[in-house]
């Protein structure tokens, strides 16, 4: 009898237990963040002192990095690494061109989008602070570049934030598209398809803005953005070039095409995938800043990470080889895809 | 009465429980063990292996190169030297042999750990363990050779066949690691540009050429045995040379110079070139490339001699043959 009261007690609790958790679970979750995009992105649009309209790499977009600038001893000032640029450009311009297909959806999981996206948002928030400290203290340090720099320092370092998160919440918003809304499932499949031609545009978007999360994986992750370019380092200027061809690239219009190429291009663009993810091991366990400080010798680093040389022989089949996989799919991209 | 009853129940609860402990105690050691010993493939125990291997394997480092070249001009000036060819071409095979090490060793830290490493996975492993055994043996054989203080050309033939042995072996052991490796690179790199058809005829290739040249070998250190009477090689037909120069052409051509991996995908002059050579096991009812490898002549120029009656208009023969002889 007492073991029975016991027993019944305990199921209890872990009935309460487990209903409280249900309670206390993501509350976002069943919320479409429709309204929260169009919030964040017609608030960053507003902040004209981060953003201003420019064309950066042939992207041209609201959302170029204002004042973005360092100061030389002689006090001129220096744009910034325009990567950073160009990969903000282009993510914002992603986020901005196809939050919209969230509009009526329902019934889903959003708690991913709301989670990049509130993660982004505080990063707004810092980068938009540092562009104002660049602004109000122009005139003022003037003549001090030690001040004015170290406004940029942080500028540059909130940058670097806002790109890891905007890249999350652009790809989250991809993969959602695609696997939640099945945005591309008639995709090459019907002559009759109607949305196609849009569907053709975000899929090619899409596969751009992974090939810029690439680049953006070792310019701002592998290299903790600091900028290597020409230092010998092949994989970093590869990429750098890389990013401005894809730019340019991106801003083209796409031609009419058929099932058959649709179809050869998608399966190209799975198999890059499958590239991609051993290139993203590669990367997450190689630093291309503690192999700057081994002089890029790749046996001294070695001595502290073992599989070095395969995770850069990998780095470089992917962004710097002369047959690379990266400007392989370029040439592909410009000879089939693009006008 | 009650009361002695009860302890004699007590006393036999306690036995009882025990047991009860004891058992699972032996239990959990029981799927312990099961566990170590049944432990699942691991991708980096054999990535390490593999990479050493890549660093240490025969004539990579210098010393070894040294003493190779005082063995190599021991023989060449000795009553042996007609073994000087396959001196030279042990070092030659050594070469492409690392260099496949090499290739396999920038993919494997990133295969996936499925069903398909973990059947070969002890086969990667043992061999090349193995090979690092039969390496040592042979080093102390050339060492022996080189330091011998009586160069008499017995002495010299007879050290020459116990390497031989040992490379035989060696060789053997780094054929099957890296056929393992092949499988692992076809089963473990699924929809990805740089596993195609491409790569799974050149891979493939390989695999033959070694296999090939290998039995060779073996074969050779069956004829060629200690005790003869004579230093004269009258049972000594070495007949690898043609062979290891297309293996060394071919591992430069298609592995060194990845291109036509990396562009398969995007490139259909290639799509067809390798739809084409592999028309060629259904339509010469072939199931590899062996016995067009076996075919290649040991007297310069080394052509290709395999030859078919089966009308051939697509070409499909001539095109297995620029395939493989890329010298």
């Amino acid at each position: 009898m007492k073991k029975k009261f016991l027993f019944s007690c305990l199921a209890f609790v872990i009935a309460l237990s487990g209903l409280g958790l249900v309670a206390c679970g993501d509350e976002n979750s069943s919320i479409n963040p429709f309204e929260k995009y169009m919030d964040s992105v017609t608030t960053y649009k507003s902040a004209t002192t981060l953003f201003k309209h420019s064309v950066t790499d042939g992207i041209e977009s609201d959302f170029y990095l204002n004042n973005f600038t360092y100061k030389e001893e002689s006090g001129e000032k220096v744009e910034g690494s325009r990567y950073y640029i160009t990969l903000i450009a282009y993510g914002m311009d992603y986020i901005e061109d196809y939050y919209v297909y969230l509009a009526g959806s329902e019934g889903k999981d959003y708690s991913a989008l709301h989670e990049n996206l509130d993660a982004l948002n505080e990063s707004f928030n810092e980068i938009n602070q540092s562009s104002k400290d660049m602004v109000n203290d122009e005139g003022i340090s003037d003549k001090h570049n030690q001040t004015y720099n170290a406004h940029f320092a942080m500028y540059e370092a909130n940058a670097k934030d806002f790109i890891n998160n905007l890249y999350e919440t652009a790809l989250s918003l991809s993969d959602f598209l695609i696997q939640q809304e099945g945005f591309i499932d008639e995709l090459g499949t019907s002559s009759t398809n109607t949305q196609e031609e849009i569907q053709i545009q975000f899929y090619m978007d899409s596969q751009i803005l992974k090939v810029f999360d690439d680049i953006r994986r070792v310019v701002i992750v592998s290299s903790n953005g600091v900028n290597y370019q020409g230092k010998g380092v092949d994989v970093f200027d590869n990429a750098i070039s890389l990013l401005s061809s894809y730019a340019n690239l991106s801003a083209r219009y796409i031609r009419d095409l058929n099932n058959e190429t649709i179809e050869n291009t998608m399966n190209i663009c799975n198999r890059l995938d499958g590239e991609r993810n051993m290139v993203r091991k590669a990367l997450d366990n190689f630093s291309i800043t503690d192999y700057v400080e081994d002089d890029m010798e790749i046996d001294v680093y070695e001595v502290e990470n073992e599989n070095a040389w395969a995770y850069y022989n990998r780095m470089e089949m992917y962004f710097s080889s002369n047959i690379n996989f990266l400007t392989e799919y370029y040439n592909y991209l410009q000879n089939n895809i693009y006008e | 009465m009650a009361k002695a009853k009860a302890n004699k129940d007590y006393k036999a609860g306690g036995a009882k429980k025990w047991l009860i402990i004891v058992a699972i105690l032996v239990l959990i050691a029981i799927i312990v063990t099961v566990i170590v010993i049944l432990i699942p493939a691991n991708t980096s125990d054999a990535v390490d292996r593999l990479r050493q291997s890549s660093q240490t394997s025969f004539l990579e480092n210098q010393r070894e190169q040294e003493n190779y070249d005082e063995l190599e001009t021991k023989v060449e000036t000795s009553m042996v030297r007609y073994y000087s060819q396959e001196l030279q071409d042990i070092r030659t095979l050594s070469g492409s042999v690392n260099q496949m090490l090499d290739f396999y060793y920038e993919y494997l830290p990133f295969a996936e750990d499925n069903n398909v490493f973990s059947d070969n996975y002890h086969a990667i492993k043992d061999n090349l363990e193995n090979a690092v055994n039969y390496q040592q043996d042979m080093n102390e054989y050339i060492s022996e050779a080189i330091n011998l203080e009586d160069d008499a050309d017995l002495n010299i033939q007879n050290l020459w066949i116990d390497f031989r042995l040992s490379f035989s072996n060696y060789l053997g052991c780094m054929s099957g690691a890296i056929e393992a490796l092949n499988n692992c690179y076809q089963g473990c790199f699924n929809s990805t540009l740089s596993n195609n058809t491409a790569s799974s005829t050149i891979l493939n290739t390989v695999d033959d050429f070694l296999s090939v040249i290998t039995d060779e070998f073996e074969q050779l250190t069956q004829t060629d045995v200690k005790g003869h009477t004579t230093v004269g090689g009258q049972s000594y037909s070495y007949e690898s040379h043609g062979k290891v120069l297309y293996l060394s052409a071919f591992v430069e051509n298609y592995i060194i110079n990845d291109s036509d991996i990396m562009q398969y995908n995007f490139n259909s002059d290639l799509q067809s070139k390798y739809r084409l050579i592999n028309r060629y096991f259904e339509t010469h009812n072939q199931s590899n490339f062996v016995s067009v490898i076996d075919s290649i002549s040991n007297e310069d120029p080394y052509n290709i001699t395999l030859t078919f009656s089966n009308p051939d208009s697509e070409g499909i023969y001539d095109a297995v043959k620029a395939f493989i002889d890329v010298r």
